[in-house]
């Protein structure tokens, strides 16, 4: 039968690209016409029962799962190709990062500027004063947000551990996940063995590794591995940007699962976060979009930057994104381990190809469109970035998307109904406190520090000048107040996991805030030169990546020895 | 910069505080222990973690509420003391029945308000420090050990450093020039607005620590939300009414 459809060429005008997410669940296509006219079919083995091979209510021809998705996966290239970098952008213009500033932003950025300019000719000083303010008090409102966040998030019944009730195998739905590659070739076989031990039935996996074309060595890895005869496999055609979020755009449409969920090359999901994601699901209200697994790392204790990346990640998830659940509030979602709906993603077209945090965009997009997302209480493990250099790259990507991430929903509207003046004020601080602070803050606090620092050299009265009156207090206040809350955040985020052996790293925090400064100037550059280039992040250099490699190489062979055997 | 004094403006009852525990200094031990004898006796109950336990520590304090009230006219930096006693013992407490990242922030926090609150309880503070690996919840490595005491002491450290830098730049305060002068010279602080003001606010801070003390933990739910605030506005009542009577 398969000889038979290699031999006989498939006929394009009978299927249509907008009828690709009918042929995906059906697991049929239309494949050519038979001598009287009527239409073969190509099926999946899976949709096929034993009596309807017997007895064919009309001509099938059953193939592979795989088979069957390498099939459209031909057909429909060219157009999901254009639909992964294009569908947001054409279909909601203002959603897409593609163009970073609209007419009416880039005319008043131009206004400020232009104003700001002839104030600082005519007035530099009281300009220079006019601007500390704002800087103070956009600093003194970012840190009273965050202590409301973390005051919830130390109170357990403001945020309750609510865990849903686990689902028999036959209730459970089909989950698509999505993994992404670009040189990645070393992670293969510990991501290969993280995927092994998840915990969910088989038939109701219908996991996908995303290949880019010009990654001949990732695919050549995974090739060597036997990956093909597990997972399905897919290679995602060169074009522009190429991006993580292109990627997935390309093979959403093919998922059969009704949730979807994107794991990174080196992750590890603990192996039961599948099932509590399906239980949280069916358990949840319709507006749920969303359920976001916690992230950290395997190994957090190896440097002090790993260290400072854990106490990061342990403020972000297990504190600050439970509360903002919490308010309300939008979630920037973290790159990995996001389950969502797949038909609400697709309704609001998928990823932003053009956005570098497309994870954080998402989240924003969800809640305005009127979805909630919840955290799970699962945690995916990654591997911390060891090295300053792989650290900074990765850094300034994350600081470029969220800078993408503000100026567009800066100018979108909500499409949600209407919002409580309590929720619409969460909504707007998360967006502007939370996500903007990151990089604002990253931004600023060089010129400040540099002026602190400068008058505590040399006592000078130009540096006083900028502070009169009331406006010291409140400097005075964002300094002291301000840095040893941020040190104490990060001293307690870890906590929740008990994982206090961490805590005393936090008292490298500013050296940490020093890097996150340079990244969001790389950040800052790249945004005006390089807006959707994806800095990549190099994964597998820890000393733990390569053990963990190393034993996953070690099993697999077992594996194959076994199969061989 | 202009030195001036960073207690200025300060509340009535702060700057009494500090002119309080200047003056009792050298009876800051004495206060300590009087204060451990009442606060020790309540902490046993503190954190409670049944309805009677919390019906219990409440009824305690309202039926000490004339006796604590006549230790103010007498010596109001007890009162302070007391306060802040209180709040590191509930602290405590609750560290004790609800290990977690909840109940040690908590008690870090409850530590560096304490030494603000009262000078006085920093006597307590070697011991405190000293015990401080038995309190962890994380005793499976000395590294949680150490993760644990920093987590707890930190704010107080943070405050002392945040208090000197801008002592730095304004200078300390002038214990001589008013309005400490003033406030030594009244002596008791008892029988004139000024002693009122201490005097309210000393039992106001004691029925906030009373009410953190004793107030509902989960599982109370609302009923026990509304006998604490009903106790507390009750002795308040029994406090003014104390002082009124002796005063």
């Amino acid at each position: 039968m398969r000889d038979a459809m290699k031999r006989d060429t498939l006929e394009p005008q009978l299927q249509s690209f907008a009828e690709l997410r009918h042929y995906v669940k059906e697991r049929r296509l239309p494949f050519r016409r038979c001598q009287y006219g009527q239409i073969e079919y190509l099926a999946g083995n899976r949709s096929v029962s034993a009596d309807q091979r017997k007895f064919p209510l009309r001509p099938i021809i059953v193939v592979s799962e795989t088979e069957f998705s390498q099939t459209l996966l031909r057909r429909f290239s060219t157009e999901m190709t254009e639909a992964a970098r294009s569908t947001l952008r054409q279909t909601r213009p203002k959603d897409s990062a593609h163009r970073l500033l609209n007419a009416s932003q880039s005319v008043g950025l131009l206004l400020i500027l232009t104003v700001l300019s002839v104030a600082f000719y005519h007035a530099p000083l009281m300009t220079l004063i006019g601007a500390n303010a704002v800087a103070t008090f956009y600093y003194i409102a970012i840190i009273a947000f965050r202590v409301r966040l973390a005051a919830l998030a130390l109170n357990p019944d403001a945020t309750p551990n609510f865990a849903a009730p686990a689902l028999e195998n036959h209730a459970l739905p089909v989950i698509t996940v999505l993994v992404p590659l670009f040189d990645e070739a070393d992670c293969l076989p510990t991501l290969a063995l993280a995927l092994d031990k998840i915990d969910y039935p088989r038939e109701k996996l219908d996991i996908k590794l995303i290949f880019e074309e010009a990654d001949s060595r990732t695919r050549a890895a995974a090739t060597a591995l036997n990956l093909g005869d597990r997972f399905e496999l897919i290679i995602t055609p060169r074009s522009h940007p190429q991006t993580k979020p292109k990627a997935c755009n390309f093979a959403l449409p093919l998922s059969r699962g009704s949730l979807v969920v994107v794991y990174d090359a080196e992750d590890e999901p603990e192996p039961d976060q599948i099932r509590k994601a399906a239980a949280a699901f069916a358990a949840a209200a319709a507006d749920v979009a969303c359920v976001q697994a916690r992230l950290n790392f395997y190994n957090a204790d190896e440097n002090w930057l790993t260290r400072l990346f854990a106490l990061e990640y342990a403020l972000w998830f297990d504190n600050l994104l439970p509360a903002l659940q919490r308010v309300n509030a939008p979630i920037p979602l973290g790159g990995t381990s996001n389950f969502l709906r797949t038909q609400t993603l697709l309704e609001l077209g998928g990823w932003d190809a053009y956005n570098v945090t497309e994870d954080a965009d998402l989240g924003m997009r969800l809640a305005r469109a009127g979805y909630r997302t919840e955290l799970l209480d699962s945690t995916t493990f990654e591997e911390a970035n060891c090295s300053t250099g792989n650290w900074l790259r990765q850094r300034s990507r994350w600081m470029k998307g969220y800078m993408q991430t503000w100026a567009v929903h800066l100018r979108a509207s909500s499409d949600a109904k209407k919002q409580s003046l309590r929720e619409s004020l969460s909504a707007k601080a998360s967006v502007h406190l939370f996500l903007a602070g990151n990089f604002f803050s990253a931004l600023i606090n060089p010129l400040l520090w540099a002026i602190f620092v400068w008058w505590l050299a040399t006592g000078t009265k130009a540096v006083e000048a900028l502070f009169p009156g009331p406006l010291l207090g409140l400097n005075l206040f964002a300094l002291i107040a301000g840095n040893f809350l941020f040190i104490y955040l990060a001293m307690i985020a870890p906590l929740k996991r008990g994982w206090t052996h961490l805590a005393p790293a936090a008292l490298l925090a500013p050296a940490y805030w020093w890097l996150t400064s340079m990244a969001a100037y790389r950040a800052l550059f790249q945004l005006v030169f390089r807006p959707f280039f994806w800095e990549k992040t190099r994964h597998g250099i820890s000393a733990a990546a390569k053990l963990k490699r190393a034993q996953a190489t070690g099993s697999q062979e077992r594996s194959c020895d076994n199969r061989g055997d | 910069m202009t030195p001036v004094s960073s207690t200025a403006s300060a509340p009535v009852g702060l700057a009494s505080a500090t002119d309080l525990a200047t003056a009792l200094l050298p009876s800051a031990g004495l206060s300590a222990a009087a204060g451990l004898l009442v606060v020790g006796a309540l902490a046993w109950t503190v954190g409670p973690r049944r309805r009677l336990d919390a019906r219990l520590i409440r009824t305690i304090l309202v039926l000490l509420n004339p006796v604590v009230a006549l230790a103010a006219l007498t010596a109001p930096a007890i009162l302070y003391l007391l306060a802040a006693a209180l709040l590191i013992f509930d602290g405590l407490g609750r560290l004790r029945t609800e290990p977690g990242d909840s109940a040690t922030v908590g008690l870090g926090l409850r530590i560096a308000g304490g030494a603000v609150l009262s000078n006085g309880v920093l006597a307590l503070y070697p011991l405190l420090l000293a015990s401080t690996p038995a309190l962890s919840p994380w005793r499976d490595e000395s590294r949680k050990i150490r993760g644990f005491s920093l987590i707890l002491w930190t704010p107080l450290a943070m405050l002392a450093i945040g208090a000197g830098y801008l002592a730095w730049i304004w200078g300390w305060p002038d214990l001589t020039a008013a309005p400490y002068a003033a406030r030594r010279a009244l002596g008791g602080l008892t029988q004139d607005a000024a002693g009122l003001g201490g005097g309210m606010m000393a039992l106001s801070l004691i029925g906030l620590a009373a009410v953190a003390s004793g107030r509902p933990r989960r599982g109370l739910k609302k009923k026990g939300n509304f006998e604490g605030g009903a106790l507390w506005v009750l002795w308040i009542l029994g406090g003014i009414l104390a002082w009124l009577l002796v005063a």
